[in-house]
């Protein structure tokens, strides 16, 4: 475990936001320093915010939509974030309120505060740290519920289960639909492309894997689906920017269902 | 090596042992109150049910039982010495017939139903030792 792993909790949700939240986590600097999110196909509303006394100050509203790029935050000692992890199917739902989130990445401070607004939540409202998990449910239960297909969830389940291996037109027939329609349904509702999703559950499970398994390397490569050990060196250069054999102590990872 | 046990990766663990007892009259050994796992009562060789959830938590990545698609490539066998009766029995809770009960030239008497979550069983007679 390293230290960053330390600073770095989850929290499940209950019951109510289960509905929208995959996990409300948070993360407190405790030394300045820097971390590399992993992307996860996922969107997260959160607060970036200091604490002077018990009040909340440099406090900043970000929403990020699904990445497939690793990102470093920088930060100093005393940065906090809170945030919730949305359910991969609900990524269209936050969009839906800023049709342009998707494409440019993520919304950050003021342009992120009418955002914020129009989920239910003014910023200056805001005063304690119980205040912002209070905001986050309040964000969610505002988001909007979009008619998902049917075979929607069922498919992130299978996406999941296989640990990203199975082939996408098996797991298609397998719900009766065409490669097409999840196609495009995926790109509506989560935001990436089935096959860029299998990838990152791929990468996930495999640095579960070398996190946890002791096996070796070439063993993880292919265990995790990956057609040999350059081909998953590549796929880390592309979601991590770093090699399997060189894991940075300093990687902040989820608890994906992978 | 000692053959442990089996465990089958199943969408809902009280739904398949349930239909166990009902289509093969197995009886369960316990439940899991997680409702994650059970076993069923067949002597040392454990027959058991786990949740796929438990596979990602074990790290494994699997392709799911689903009736409605094609098995995977194995299957369990009970052996019973009245196997048309267990195979009524079974079709008749629900399990899905593949191969009705046929006279082998070995002088076994073999049979094929899936469960409910898709699962080869065979059902036969003891083979003549």
């Amino acid at each position: 475990m390293t230290s960053d792993q330390k600073n770095y909790t989850e929290t499940a949700p209950s019951r109510h936001m289960l509905r929208w939240a995959e996990q409300f986590w948070q993360f407190s600097a405790r030394d300045d320093g820097h971390s590399i999110i992993l992307p996860d196909a996922r969107s997260d509303i959160m607060f970036r915010y200091r604490v002077k006394g018990r009040k909340l100050t440099a406090l900043s509203p970000i929403f990020t939509a699904p990445s497939m790029e690793p990102f470093t935050v920088e930060y100093a000692k005393g940065d906090c974030w809170v945030g919730a992890r949305l359910k991969p199917e609900h990524t269209a739902s936050l969009c839906s309120f800023s049709p342009t989130l998707l494409d440019v990445g993520s919304m950050r401070g003021q342009e992120a505060i009418p955002l914020l607004s129009e989920l239910g939540v003014e910023i200056h409202n805001l005063r304690d740290q119980r205040q912002l998990q209070r905001a986050l449910q309040v964000a969610l239960g505002n988001l909007p519920a979009k008619q998902l297909f049917a075979w929607l969830k069922p498919a992130i389940d299978r996406f999941h289960l296989t640990g990203g291996r199975a082939k996408i037109a098996d797991i298609a027939s397998a719900l009766n639909i065409s490669t097409r329609q999840l196609h495009r349904g995926f790109l509506k509702h989560v935001g990436v492309s089935p096959k860029d999703y299998c990838a990152i559950i791929r990468f996930h499970r495999s640095l579960r894997l070398l996190e946890r398994s002791n096996i070796s390397i070439a063993d993880v490569a292919f265990e995790s689906g990956y057609a040999d050990q350059s081909h998953m060196t590549r796929e880390y250069a592309r979601f991590g920017g770093f090699s399997p054999n060189q894991i940075p102590p300093n990687l902040s990872l989820p608890g994906l269902p992978v | 090596m000692k053959f442990g046990y089996t465990i089958i990766y199943v969408g809902d663990v009280e739904a398949t042992v349930s239909f166990y007892e009902k289509a093969f009259s197995l009886s369960r050994r316990f439940v899991h109150e997680a409702g994650d796992y059970a076993e069923m009562e067949t002597g040392d060789t454990a027959l058991t049910f786990a949740a796929e959830a438990a596979a990602e938590d074990n790290d494994i990545a699997i392709f799911p039982n689903r009736s409605r698609e094609l098995p995977a490539a194995w299957e369990i066998c009970l052996v019973t010495e009245d196997v048309e009766g267990a195979y009524a029995k079974a079709v008749e809770a629900g399990a899905s017939p593949v191969v009705a009960p046929v006279s082998k030239p070995w002088g076994q008497m073999v049979s094929y139903v899936r469960d409910l979550n898709g699962c080869l069983v065979e059902l036969a007679s003891p083979v003549a030792k």
